[in-house]
């Protein structure tokens, strides 16, 4: 049986930017408006583990200014959007992680920063650590590195930014009906 | 000396690059072009510019659709001071081998042309075609 689909499947970025119908159309605006206002203030709370959360900081420092596209490092889960996994996630840590997790009003995203935060690492056959820390959180993005310079978690939330924008709440919620 | 810089740079360009430079980089830059890719990418450079503020690309992308990876690797390399040799430069001296692809293309991720590992795993989904039967 073949397994290829013979109905051409739009995307979601085809879908919102081309819209077929009148309500497909409304809905969509609807959607543009609320990507447009999380891409613009993706607010992220920090989950400095490592030395991953140093390039974090950097990011927030002068040079590359992470202000300037909206994002503002929040203290509380409660207040923040995107999770920022920065560093080795270990046994003891992951229960905490995934309490933060919890307390992250949806919609939340998660980007996972460095090879420990992604697999494991170099401390992937460790007793004491979790071999990845999409085994306790739901990731979106993954930025290799060891760790990643300040630019490749900039981009790797430039690319959060550009799956924020290819949601669509409210139009799936007019298919469903 | 900010404003005196962006108003003596402001003076300097066309009212159409001005419109272009303020709207893609949000700053205002002038300079000397060195090159422009096969994407369209403008290079800029003026060494009168503080050092790191001193070579720049003027992206064809819209600013939506513009992205870090639209900028070919030999370009990147004399962005970042790598080198001060641009790819028009060293075009002669570059073998070309059979891996290297013909043109530059942007990263794919999340798109339908994204890169996805050979797998011999059975879908754990399985597509549906919808039959619609002869009233």
């Amino acid at each position: 049986m073949s397994t290829q689909n013979p109905v051409s499947v739009r995307t979601h970025d085809q879908i919102i930017n081309s819209p077929n119908n009148a309500a497909e159309y409304v809905f969509t605006s609807i959607d543009k408006i609320y990507n447009w206002a999380f891409t613009s203030s993706t607010w992220p709370v920090t989950f400095g583990l490592a030395c991953c959360a140093v390039e974090m900081m950097h990011m927030a420092a002068a040079r590359y200014d992470q202000d300037r596209v909206g994002i503002v490092f929040r203290a509380s889960p409660r207040q923040s959007d995107v999770m920022i996994v920065a560093g080795t996630l270990t046994n003891k840590m992951a229960p905490a992680l995934r309490r933060v997790y919890d307390q992250t009003p949806e919609p939340r995203w998660v980007i996972s920063m460095g090879s420990c935060a992604n697999g494991g690492g170099y401390y992937h056959y460790s007793y004491a650590v979790v071999r990845g820390c999409d085994r306790i959180v739901p990731v979106d993005v993954y930025v290799p590195g060891c760790p990643p310079t300040a630019e490749a978690l900039f981009y790797g939330i430039l690319q959060l930014h550009k799956k924020i924008s290819r949601n669509r709440i409210t139009s799936m919620w007019y298919r469903k009906y | 000396m900010s404003l005196v810089r962006y108003l003596n740079f402001f003076f300097k360009n066309s009212p159409k690059q001005n419109f272009l430079v303020i709207r893609k980089l949000d700053d205002e830059k002038w300079g000397n072009l060195v090159g422009t890719d096969e994407l369209g990418n403008k290079y800029y450079e003026n060494k009168a510019e503080r050092y790191g503020r001193h070579r720049w690309v003027l992206p064809a992308a819209s600013v939506p659709a513009s992205d870090a990876s639209q900028i070919p690797p030999g370009w990147n390399q004399w962005l970042h001071n790598v080198s001060d040799q641009t790819p028009l430069m060293t075009k002669e001296s570059t073998p070309i081998y059979k891996w290297m692809p013909a043109k530059h293309s942007e990263n794919s991720t999340g798109t339908p042309g994204a890169f996805q590992t050979y797998n011999t795993c059975r879908p754990v989904v399985k597509s549906w075609t919808p039959a619609v039967l002869q009233r």
